[in-house]
């Protein structure tokens, strides 16, 4: 086994130097770059988001899409900026690779878009942009199975070489990209051209699926190295207690804040035309007084809470329920992204979470405001003075 | 969340309004500041000349490739060049993949307008054999970033990449014109740079973020180089009124300069 | 059944959390006996439920019922209102959501009640892999919103930015002297009778949003907003 075989005098089994690098872009949910050798490539993920146009969508999971494409200088020839058939081909094979590894089926109906550009191409670029989308899609928090990782191996002067360069590959005789994910166990993209025999393939494929086991290693390094500078520090508010407590404070922010605020009609309606002279800060005397100890609830306060709730729900609250307006909301399937028992334990919490009845109640006394729940009915009176109040603000 | 065509909101609109009644912006600058500019040279190794330009958080690659080519019938004794841009969908949600745009070309448009225009290359230094032989600069722009003002970022990065670049030496062997592996650099007599000013409510504001573009009514682009106002572009559904195109010029004139002296500092360039 | 890494790690997808028998908590998948994070994120463990989970470093707004958010309304129908969440689908607003009794589409207005391009705060009501979620605004604390300013986090951060029992809002609403609206898919409503304050809830926002996951935020937003005030 010589060394000098290989233009670059690299070992037969030895990978270009990679360099990941992810979150390196400011609007998309998730980027990276990638350097293999002499390759350079930007990928950036958006999404999940909704799918335009709407009849590409799938009732029952994500579409994955990859958009492979080359700048007109990444190429020793001038290429031409509309894609060629063949970036066509890999943006397909791509976009079922990684399909297989994301976790489509949490997010039905909607669509992640990953657009990967080759600013510098210098062989192995479909393996290089495939690091890059991996690295991509994790820094954008999209749920994958397992990351994936790319080489391609292929025949240089008859000789089994890892990653080729450009040059080698337009030497060589054979060449074979392989996307492999090291835990699964599974391939998810699969190439080859050339002429191998079998011993020389199964070399090959080996050699690669060993080095992508190191590719892998880089991308989770780059990953972790995102928020590695503070590892010491690192200290998450996690009990459980608070996650429930997140959500009772916020709708009590929400509450608490809609009574320090006017009247949503007094504002005029929203065109370039009167935006100058719009001051927002025009309010009425006395509203900015807020009442700041809403927002922490006090274990008293809670205790206070439950009493005033007795004592309301004992008034002739029926009254008010009389005619239900809205139709009542079939019970809502949760939907939860995560395993199978999961599901169940969660459905159960949210019926739970989901009764609101103390707290209205609760808000109605203490503020003296009526509670304009879906139980209550209004008389078609008091529908039209809402509109024509807001038609009024418009002049 | 349609993301492809995120609306501003009201209260958006009126914060940033309410900001610049007291000459702030989102990020703390002024109405008539700049975001900072940073510039990488040689990014790509197939290209000729290569540059990228951060404008704030915006970013512009842009690349120069010299093919050989014949040139125009009218002008046997000059190379030629061209720009182009693409709206890279890796830069913004509301871009897709698919053909240009209309506001993709008029971008790649205006930053050749700035570049022919100005004649800051000199063709006549791009031609091999008259009449048979010349360079052609492909000049191409991605976006890789949109974090506003594309129209700024693109000319800063062209000039940037063009005044880095290297065209191959050629042979000729029987008439038949080939690359060497030498390369010389192209000469540059001027330097073109772009202002963008734009108009939201009453206030002109320069190098607009790309929320305070998506609700300003109008925008226009100065391409100066030392001695001249060389390309021009009014964009936006909205109008100036003539002082503040006058307004808009000077301001561009002067900050151009400044941007011009910062560019042949980092670059090493020769400003006549 | 063993865990393989210490609470509070940083993991990334396909690296090995545990073996055994355990329950996949958010963010954790099983495969063949073991378990791998799905996302980037910190892992922790409830000893309780011998649950494991992974909270998220990054990623996008995931709607869920009882979810209270502010969004912004994108376009206007006959009977509804399309509005964005930030998630990956659009919340449906419908008029009988919306409006106090019957909302009749031939005499009424929708564009009169919210127009393109208002914000309002909303809360989910239902939502599930065959819908778009659903909203309402009829509740009360809910409506539209005008004035001061909105800003844009990082989702996962909202416990944070909350902190526990509500202290590190209520604390900066307190030195700020400013009203903050924290919706649940990471959208932060700011208002105050002085720019400085408005300015000053928001470079503590973003730095909590920021520095979510580091020990000693407390403190140093607390010395922030206090050397704010005493100027």
């Amino acid at each position: 086994m010589t060394a000098t075989v290989r233009p670059d005098g690299r070992q037969l089994k030895q990978l270009r130097e990679l360099k990941v690098e992810v979150g390196n872009l400011a609007r998309p949910d998730g980027s990276s770059q990638v350097r293999l050798g002499k390759n350079m490539v930007i990928a950036s993920v958006f999404g999940p988001r909704e799918q335009h146009p709407k009849f590409l969508a799938l009732s029952d999971r994500a579409n994955v899409k990859i958009n492979y494409r080359m700048a007109t200088f990444s190429v020793g020839d001038y290429k031409r900026s509309f894609p060629s058939r063949r970036e066509k081909e890999i943006s397909k094979v791509l976009s079922e690779a990684f399909s297989s590894v994301v976790i489509t089926k949490h997010f039905p109906r909607s669509s992640i878009d990953i657009h990967v550009q080759m600013f510098e191409s210098d062989g192995g670029s479909r393996t290089a942009a495939a690091i890059a989308v991996s690295a991509a899609l994790a820094d954008a928090g999209i749920p994958m199975r397992d990351l994936i990782g790319g080489i391609a191996t292929g025949l240089y002067g008859d000789e089994v070489c890892l990653d080729l360069s450009g040059h080698e590959d337009m030497k060589g005789t054979g060449d074979m990209p392989i996307l492999y994910s090291p835990e699964l166990d599974e391939v998810s993209l699969f190439q080859l051209d050339g002429k191998f025999t079998f011993d020389q393939f199964k070399e090959s494929f080996y050699t690669s699926i060993e080095s992508i086991k190191e590719i892998v290693e880089v991308i989770k390094q780059a990953l972790i190295a995102k928020y590695m500078k503070v590892k010491d520090e690192i200290a998450v508010v996690d009990d459980e207690e608070h996650e429930e407590d997140v959500q009772t404070i916020i709708q009590d922010t929400f509450i608490s804040e809609s009574v320090a605020e006017p009247t949503a009609d007094e504002t005029p309606k929203f065109n370039s035309s009167n935006i100058s002279s719009f001051d927002p800060d025009d309010v009425p005397d006395g509203t900015t007084d807020i009442p700041e100890e809403t927002v922490v609830v006090e274990p008293a306060a809670t205790e206070l809470r439950e009493e005033t709730a007795v004592e309301a729900v004992s008034e002739p609250v029926s009254e008010v329920m009389a005619e239900p307006v809205s139709e009542p909301v079939s019970e809502p399937i949760p939907f939860v992204p995560a395993t199978e028992e999961a599901v169940v334990e969660k459905t159960t919490e949210e019926v739970v979470k989901t009764e609101p009845v103390e707290d209205e109640t609760w808000y109605e006394d203490s503020l003296g405001l009526k509670p304009m729940g879906k139980k209550e009915t209004l008389s078609n009176d008091d529908v039209l003075r809402d509109i024509e109040y807001s038609f009024e603000e418009d002049d | 969340m349609a993301d492809f065509k995120v609306v501003a909101n009201a209260i958006e609109k009126n914060h940033i309004i309410k900001l610049l009644d007291s000459d702030r912006r989102l990020d703390g600058r002024s109405k008539s500041d700049m975001r900072e500019i940073k510039i990488e040279t040689n990014i790509v190794g197939t290209a000729h000349g290569s540059a990228i330009v951060h404008l704030g958080k915006t970013k512009v690659i842009c690349g120069v490739k010299a093919v050989l080519s014949a040139p125009w019938s009218d002008y046997p004794n000059k190379g030629s060049i061209f720009v182009g841009f693409e709206a890279s969908p890796l830069s913004s949600p509301s871009y897709r993949a698919g053909p240009p745009q209309d506001h993709a070309i008029e971008l790649a448009r205006m930053t050749d307008r700035a570049i022919r225009e100005s004649e800051c290359i000199n063709l006549e230094d791009l031609c091999i054999i008259e009449g048979e032989k010349v360079y052609t600069l492909n000049i191409d722009l991605y976006s890789l970033d949109d974090f506003g003002n594309l129209y700024d970022a693109c000319v800063l990065a062209a000039v940037a990449a063009l005044a880095t670049t290297k065209i191959p030496e050629v042979e000729i062997v029987d008439g038949n014109v080939s690359f060497t592996d030498e390369v010389r650099p192209i000469k540059m007599d001027a330097y073109p740079i772009s202002v963008t000013s734009y108009k939201i409510g009453d206030h002109i504001v320069t190098d607009a973020e790309f929320k305070e573009e998506r609700i300003a009514d109008a925008r226009i682009s100065f391409g100066t180089t030392q001695h001249y106002i060389v390309s021009g572009q009014k964009g936006g559904k909205g109008a100036f009124k003539s002082q503040e195109v006058m307004d808009a010029l000077t301001h561009s004139i002067q900050k151009a300069s400044k941007i011009r002296e910062f560019f042949a500092e980092e670059l090493g360039l020769d400003l006549k | 059944m063993t865990i393989n890494i210490e609470v509070k790690d940083i993991v990334t997808p396909g690296q090995v959390i545990a073996e055994g028998d355990y329950k996949a908590g958010d963010g954790v998948i099983k495969i063949d006996k073991r378990y791998y994070p799905t996302i980037v994120g910190t892992f922790s463990y409830f000893e309780k439920r011998e649950e494991l989970r992974v909270r998220p470093l990054e990623g996008r707004y995931y709607p869920k019922v009882g979810d209270f958010i502010i969004g912004y309304v994108e376009d206007v129908k006959l009977t509804s209102w399309m509005v964005n969440i930030r998630g990956p689908y659009a919340g449906v607003l419908l008029a009988s959501n919306a409006v106090r009794g019957r909302f009749d589409p031939i005499k009424d207005d929708a564009r009169r009640i919210y127009d393109t391009g208002e914000v309002v705060r909303a809360e989910i009501v239902s939502f599930d892999r065959t819908r778009d979620p659903q909203l309402t605004t009829k509740d009360h604390g809910l409506g539209k919103l005008n004035g001061g300013r909105i800003i844009e986090i990082n989702p996962n951060h909202i416990p944070r930015l909350v902190g526990r029992k509500g202290s590190m809002i209520s604390m900066i609403k307190k030195h700020t002297e400013s009203r903050i609206l924290v919706g649940q898919n990471g959208r932060v409503w700011i208002k105050s009778d002085t720019l400085e304050n408005e300015e000053m809830a928001q470079t503590a926002i973003r730095q909590v949003s920021r520095e979510a996951h580091v020990s000693g935020l407390t403190d140093r937003i607390k010395l922030l907003l206090e050397e704010h005030s005493n100027n």
